[in-house]
């Protein structure tokens, strides 16, 4: 983890309210992976106070190009949003444990909202592995569905809760569609509303499906100190910080409410 | 120009500390910062046992700042002797253990504990959390139960004690006064305040517990104003803390009366910030004249 001020070198409109910002990720700063998130200082005055935690969406290798998906729904937000190309934002990152490859080979990414960003990042990078991903994305109504780069081998299915794009019907109620051949060999990896990855823990948990969710909770430093970032989990640690021992976890260290 | 402020035995090279609970137990940070130019770590709460702390959501920003309920989550001083203590011994700040616990004997316990302990260089009392039900603020609410810690401790150890004062209070003087009658090398000045944020959309308190500590520049002219009147009464140091997210502000607090600063919630923002105002006094300082830190408030 390193403090950097990140070049912005676009940031474009997916879909309504929702964004991705590409950043210049410096040299000498470590190569992220999946999951992994970043904390932007959105001003450097007092308002608003608190730095905001971002799972990252894409990394290019070559280019040193990283990004996040965002969603804008309050003042930081508001203000990354109206950042332009040339503008540089305080940086805090790469942080956190990332998804890591399972035993298995038949990656299940469901991704709903805010949660499109590091499902998207990890079925890219699944993809230049060699795995073939079925990423499973979920939103309220086919507007919202952002624009995304995908790589060849990434199989899509898009779910809509008013049936107007693809599959009508949550993610999780899609899951219940595939046929077992889907399910052998399979693990999930999932990021989005708490409502939707307890389903989708509920779903896999009795299979035998090996699962793991990358939670969100509002974050004070990002580093670790603040314990404000907890979690309930069922292992002897009772509470784990997001910023540090997350914000993947196994989704059945949770203590799901 | 000399900004070392004597506590005691110990001496600190400059008067910026981190306060406790934003810096974790230092290590946290240390990718981040330049401890040369931290004059002292002030660590997060520790209690003789372990404490997981209160359930989450523990945070929210409000308006210049943010509450926190956080509920003294610590690893235990057992835990804290052996796991934390090596890397704070290895930076050159001094090491300030913050002490909280709901009864007497457990502020009792830690400071017995670590009395010996190398690299522990002095006691912050910490009677004044807001987020706990027993012991916290309710005990430093009371002067007379201020009084009667600060003695049972002062008789404990002969490292710097500093009580570490509620803001939460009709009279914060008196309960400065207590400590300074029984002993107390200094005291910090404030803890946070309690606030409360309530969620229009479930009509409840967005915090579990209701309330919690109100901290960051939302509080600054409060703590100003506390360390002013405090400092006006007792002759012991006063450490300024609350609301500091630049240079300048720490200066405010120094010239209010305060011997020393503590930045805490604006490291969250900003983990280079205690560097930055230690820099920026020391610049300050050399401009204006001021060859040390009494000077600074004529004392």
């Amino acid at each position: 983890m390193k403090q950097l001020d990140a070049e912005i070198l676009e940031n474009r409109e997916l879909a309504e309210n929702y964004f991705e910002l590409f950043l210049r990720w410096p040299e000498g700063v470590r190569v992220p992976f999946p999951g992994q998130i970043v904390s932007f200082r959105v001003e450097s005055g007092t308002s608003p106070f608190l730095r905001r935690p971002f799972a990252l969406a894409s990394f290019q290798r070559e280019t040193r190009v990283a990004s996040i998906i965002y969603h804008v729904r309050g003042p930081a937000t508001e203000r990354l949003a109206q950042k332009r190309p040339g503008d540089v934002v305080d940086t805090l990152g790469p942080r956190g444990f990332y998804f890591q490859v399972e035993k298995e080979h038949r990656p299940l990414l469901v991704g709903g909202g805010v949660g499109t960003g590091p499902v998207v990042f990890a079925a890219n990078w699944l993809a230049s592995k060699g795995y073939e991903p079925h990423l499973i994305l979920g939103y309220r109504t086919a507007a919202a569905f952002p624009k995304l780069e995908l790589g060849p081998l990434v199989r899509l299915t898009v779910c809509t809760d008013d049936g107007t794009r693809g599959f009508h019907g949550t993610t999780v109620d899609f899951l219940g569609t595939l046929p077992p051949s889907d399910r052998e060999d399979a693990f999930v990896w999932a990021c989005g509303p708490n409502a939707m990855l307890k389903a989708v823990h509920e779903w896999s948990f009795p299979q035998g499906i090996p699962c793991k969710v990358s939670l969100e909770e509002v974050m004070a430093c990002g580093v670790g100190a603040c314990v404000g970032c907890t979690v309930e989990t069922t292992d002897e640690r009772q509470m784990v910080r997001l910023c540090t021992e997350g914000p993947v976890l196994p989704s059945e260290v949770i203590r799901w409410t | 120009m000399d900004l070392t402020l004597r506590l005691r035995g110990l001496t600190l090279s400059h008067p910026v500390g981190v306060a406790s609970g934003t810096f974790g137990y230092g290590k946290e940070y240390e990718p981040l910062v330049d401890f040369q130019r931290i004059g002292a770590i002030y660590t997060k709460a520790i209690t003789p046992e372990p404490r997981v702390g209160n359930p989450a959501p523990r945070l929210v920003e409000t308006p210049s700042g943010m509450l926190n309920s956080i509920g003294l989550a610590n690893v235990g001083v057992e835990a804290f002797v052996s796991h934390k203590m090596p890397f704070l011994r290895s930076v050159p700040s001094a090491v300030i253990v913050n002490v909280a616990g709901a009864l007497d004997s457990d502020y009792e316990a830690v400071v017995e504990r670590l009395e010996d302990v190398q690299g522990v260089d002095g006691f912050e009392i910490n009677v004044s959390c807001p987020n706990v039900s027993h012991g916290g603020m309710a005990l430093g609410t009371d002067p007379r139960l201020v009084a009667a810690l600060t003695r049972s401790l002062r008789s404990r150890t002969k490292k710097p004690l500093i009580l570490k004062l509620s803001p939460n209070v009709t009279d914060i003087g008196a309960t400065a006064e207590a400590a300074e009658a029984e002993g107390a090398d200094a005291v910090s000045c404030i803890n946070t305040l309690v606030g409360m944020v309530i969620d229009l959309k479930t009509r409840k308190p967005v915090l579990p517990l209701g309330t919690g500590g109100l901290s960051g520049p939302a509080i600054l002219p409060v703590a100003v104003a506390a360390v002013y009147k405090v400092s006006r009464r007792i002759k012991i140091p006063v450490i300024g803390i609350g609301g500091i997210v630049k240079w300048q502000d720490a200066v405010q607090h120094l010239l209010a009366g305060a011997s020393g600063v503590q930045v805490g919630s604006g490291t969250f923002a900003n983990p280079r910030l205690a560097q930055e105002v230690h820099d920026g006094i020391a610049a300050w300082a050399a401009q204006n004249g001021v060859a040390s830190l009494a000077d600074f408030h004529g004392g």
